[in-house]
């Protein structure tokens, strides 16, 4: 597990992630390893490559030929061979039509090329999230993932379409001009190795100190997205409480944070084309000054000069190229980064290969010990036998361990000590998938999506027929409901259901793992929203689903589990009685308590 | 972006400031209402209620019957559509919007907590609220226990979106902030659903304590939260159909016995 993380963003445990407003920013630690990664994602468009680095290859050409040929037209002149001089000049015009024509081929191949590697970059990121362990997103921020799919991804394809071409017929360019200029006179050439000199310190200096502003920036702009999403998604609380002006002031210092940042990026980037300009005039006085002189003692024609003159400006442009694109190229690699980490991340493990079985759905928790963090134990020797078809009820404090339990059985977190077994198989044996598809659960805070209530319910269950689907919303109470809605079965919610209350989202939900048809249901809090009315209905609904299936219900309400066939008392992550409600209510002890509580209201 | 930033906000504010001499008196005058961008359905219907000072009113009813939205439009997150709520005898659309918010305290049924410390969280009740009463308003929500058995106590960091928190807990710190508003209206949008009845039972008395002539209106499901009400309200299909005491309900209204025995309360006579 260790030689996975080869670089860690430094995101806190939870709890700790706001504590700290100045998040350390990212080291880069390989930036080589992440260009041959990125490199990798090329590997699959190496014909669109090809055709493109080929159209590179003959702009450079003609930019590096014409010069020459330049230089050549110009001593006809001087000699005064005017006769050749029209073949000369038609050369040129061929090249510079050439020119132009690679030149547009190169913008439209580079589009290409980085809109199919950003697709394949977004489908492996997206396919790599939703493979997560539960336990990254909740130590994570989401929006801090999210701004890694959108805003990184985003600047890595800017990035490549504009710079990838760019990048490569400037190194080219630089080769071919270097040679021809050595070619033409090599005491010229080497005087303009101080340009050169020049050059290198500078680019080498600036692009450090860009590099950290850059990596900066883009750790900011990922606070800001969490900052907002957590904002728009409280938005009630923060309207009820007249927080709207502390909202505004906390983003806008975030935003400043960011801006500073941004401006200090943005402008060591945009220095690198000043400084590059008078590198390069500084060039052009030696360049006119040597070159003078040379001509005038014969050791070169006047033709070459000014050939020089256009090669050393060929020279410093694609160095001044790749200097502004460094920036660029520093963010985006930054993103890519970032993106990397995330992919990186291991995925939810596939230990085991058995299939569920389709036996009864009995449920073993031996010896279960548990804790989400090292040092916490939420749960401590956990023993329970949950035998086919009972309807076991979880009761307890808040905090006593009931939803940890449910966690566990569907393998969202793996239990530190003692074995939970379906039917005898200990599901770490077992295959996750088929795991989960034997288990339904209908969870405290109901999750739907924006899509029709159709497929909403049929989430779990795609192929199930509209025959399926309206018995199982008659057997849990939806199908009027559904029915009052615009447009019944096919109207679509609006983003999380919003357009719903909670008790109609509950049912929903509800009606889902109906749906689902599982081995196991497991019900989380899930009918403390429905009135009790309802929740009558719907429990006598549920006896005949589950007739056939072991379900584990957590619930406040004694009306709920008064019911159930197996009581089990939590207190502090521990068991501290069982039995069914005759039983318990026998015993006097923290059930009967609890259950006293009911009638007593007021009295404590 | 443009459309996001020229968008005018639909609930204008009005320029009352608020002060009265009523305090905590909220009237529903012949309220309809239906979602803005919902099927058109009413979910409230021709609803007239009056809530006196200091009452304690419980709201109940069936999945959808229409009583969050009820509450949602007394700090005014919706207009109603047809009919007038009043809060201390003004029209709340004539107040201006931080004012009546001023004296609205809401406590919701999905408690948004943001990702600062447990102390932060409740501060924002009321910014200038010293550590005293910050204990004092976890007490009486019953958190203050569970904020000091953790190591930081108040200062403890609350992760994204309160994943550290188990949902009572979540819901006590929201109650926190409620109760640290110090507003004459004091709204529970079933927001004691993951509380188990004790310590439910133990957050109306202290509130009932501390916060005696404060108005509190209870959403609830379950009839042993709001049997102690001085009236419960039940609702059916948008409409109000009886509002009145435990007793009183128990004896005349045929839908809120059915909801007594579905939860085991059939002919109790509460002592």
């Amino acid at each position: 597990m260790a030689e996975q993380k080869k670089q860690t963003p430094v995101i806190a445990p939870p709890g700790m992630r706001r504590g700290n407003r100045n998040q350390e920013v990212e080291k880069p630690q390989s930036v080589g390893e992440t260009l041959r990664r990125l490199m990798g994602y090329f590997g699959h468009e190496t014909k669109t490559l090809v055709i493109l680095l080929t159209s590179v290859a003959v702009t450079v050409l003609c930019t590096v030929w014409a010069p020459k040929l330049q230089s050549s037209a110009i001593d006809r002149i001087t000699e005064g061979a005017f006769d050749q001089l029209p073949g000369i000049l038609e050369m040129m015009l061929v090249l510079y039509v050439v020119h132009s024509v690679a030149t547009y081929s190169q913008s439209l191949l580079s589009a290409r090329l980085s809109q199919s590697v950003v697709r394949k970059m977004r489908s492996d990121l997206f396919r790599r999230i939703v493979h997560l362990p539960v336990r990254y997103l909740d130590n994570h921020s989401h929006g801090d993932v999210m701004s890694r799919m959108t805003n990184d991804v985003e600047n890595i394809s800017n990035t490549i379409s504009q710079s990838l071409s760019s990048l490569v017929s400037g190194v080219l360019t630089l080769l071919g001009t270097v040679i021809m200029m050595l070619t033409l006179c090599w005491q010229l050439a080497l005087l303009s190795c101080v340009t050169v000199i020049l050059t290198v310190l500078a680019t080498k200096y600036l692009s450090r100190a860009m590099k950290h502003f850059f990596r900066k920036r883009q750790v900011l702009l990922g606070q800001l997205n969490g900052n907002v999403e957590e904002m728009v998604t409280g938005y009630r609380t923060i309207v009820a409480y007249n927080r709207q002006e502390n909202a505004v002031a906390e983003f806008e210092a975030l935003s400043k944070q960011l801006t500073k940042t941004g401006i200090f990026a943005e402008s060591l980037g945009g220095s690198m084309g000043p400084v590059m300009n008078v590198i390069g005039n500084i060039g052009f006085v030696i360049i006119a000054a040597f070159g003078g002189w040379f001509a005038i003692n014969g050791t070169i024609s006047v033709g070459v000069i000014s050939a020089f003159i256009v090669y050393a400006k060929q020279f410093s442009r694609p160095i001044e190229e790749i200097a502004q694109l460094y920036g660029q190229i520093e963010t985006a690699l930054a993103g890519a980064e970032r993106v990397f980490t995330v992919m990186d991340e291991e995925p939810e493990q596939q230990t085991g290969l058995l299939p569920m079985g389709s036996a009864g759905g009995t449920v073993q928790f031996s010896h279960v010990d548990f804790s989400y963090y090292p040092g916490k134990q939420v749960l401590f020797d956990f023993d329970l036998e949950v035998r086919a078809g009972q309807k076991v009820a979880l009761v307890g404090a808040t905090g006593s361990g009931k939803t940890t339990v449910v966690n566990l059985l569907m393998r969202f977190y793996d239990i530190d000590g003692g074995a939970i077994r379906i039917d005898g198989t200990d599901i770490r044996d077992m295959d996750r998938d088929e795991l989960r598809r034997g288990t339904a659960i209908v969870l405290q805070d109901t999750v739907l999506f924006s899509d029709t209530v159709r497929n909403n319910l049929k989430y779990a269950n795609p192929a199930a027929s509209d025959q399926a689907v309206e018995r199982a919303a008659r057997m849990s109470n939806c199908h009027e409901m559904i029915c009052r809605l615009p447009e019944g079965y096919d109207t679509r919610l609006s983003e999380s259901g919003a357009n719903l209350s909670q008790g109609q989202r509950q049912l929903l939900a509800i009606d889902r793992a109906f749906l689902a048809d599982p081995k196991i249901l497991i019900l989380d809090e899930a009918t403390s929203s429905v009135d009790t009315r309802t929740e009558q209905k719907i429990q006598d609904a549920m006896t005949n689903l589950m007739h056939d299936r072991t379900s584990i219900i957590i619930a406040h309400r004694l009306s709920t589990i008064r019911d159930a066939d197996l009581i089990v008392v939590l207190d502090h992550g521990r068991i501290v009685e069982q039995g069914n409600h005759d039983q318990l209510l026998a015993q006097k002890g923290r059930y009967a308590q609890l259950y006293e509580t009911q009638f007593a209201g007021k009295e404590t | 972006m443009e459309e996001v930033i020229n968008c005018t906000p639909s609930i204008g504010s009005g320029s009352f400031d608020g002060k009265t001499d009523l305090r905590g008196q909220v009237e529903l005058r012949d309220v309809s209402f239906a979602y803005p961008d919902g099927s058109g359905e009413p979910v409230l219907r021709h609803v007239s209620l009056t809530v006196r000072p200091g009452e304690t009113l419980g709201i109940m009813g069936a999945t959808g019957c229409g009583k969050s939205s009820l509450v949602q439009l007394i700090p005014r997150f919706y207009d109603a559509t047809e009919g007038t709520v009043l809060v201390d005898g003004v029209d709340v659309r004539e107040y201006d919007l931080h004012a009546l918010r001023d004296k609205v305290a809401i406590a919701l049924q999905k408690s948004e907590l943001f990702s600062t410390t447990l102390g932060e969280n409740i501060r924002w009740g009321r910014e200038d609220a010293s550590r005293e009463e910050l204990e004092e308003a976890a007490e009486v929500a019953q958190a203050a226990e569970f904020i000091h058995r953790k190591s930081d106590g108040f200062d403890t960091p609350v992760a994204e979106k309160g994943m550290s928190l188990s949902g009572g807990q979540k819901q006590r710190i929201a109650i926190s902030r409620a109760v640290l508003k110090d507003a004459e209206i004091l709204i529970f949008d079933d927001a004691t659903s993951a509380l188990d009845l004790k310590t439910e039972a133990e957050l109306y008395a202290a509130l009932n304590r501390k916060k005696g002539n404060v108005t509190k209106i209870i959403v609830a499901q379950r009839v042993a939260s709001v049997q102690n009400a001085d009236r419960i309200a039940v609702l059916e299909e948008g409409r109000l159909i009886a509002c009145a005491s435990h007793r009183e309900l128990l004896r005349t209204c045929p839908v809120y016995r059915d909801i007594c025995r579905s939860q085991g309360k059939e002919g109790e006579q509460v002592g």
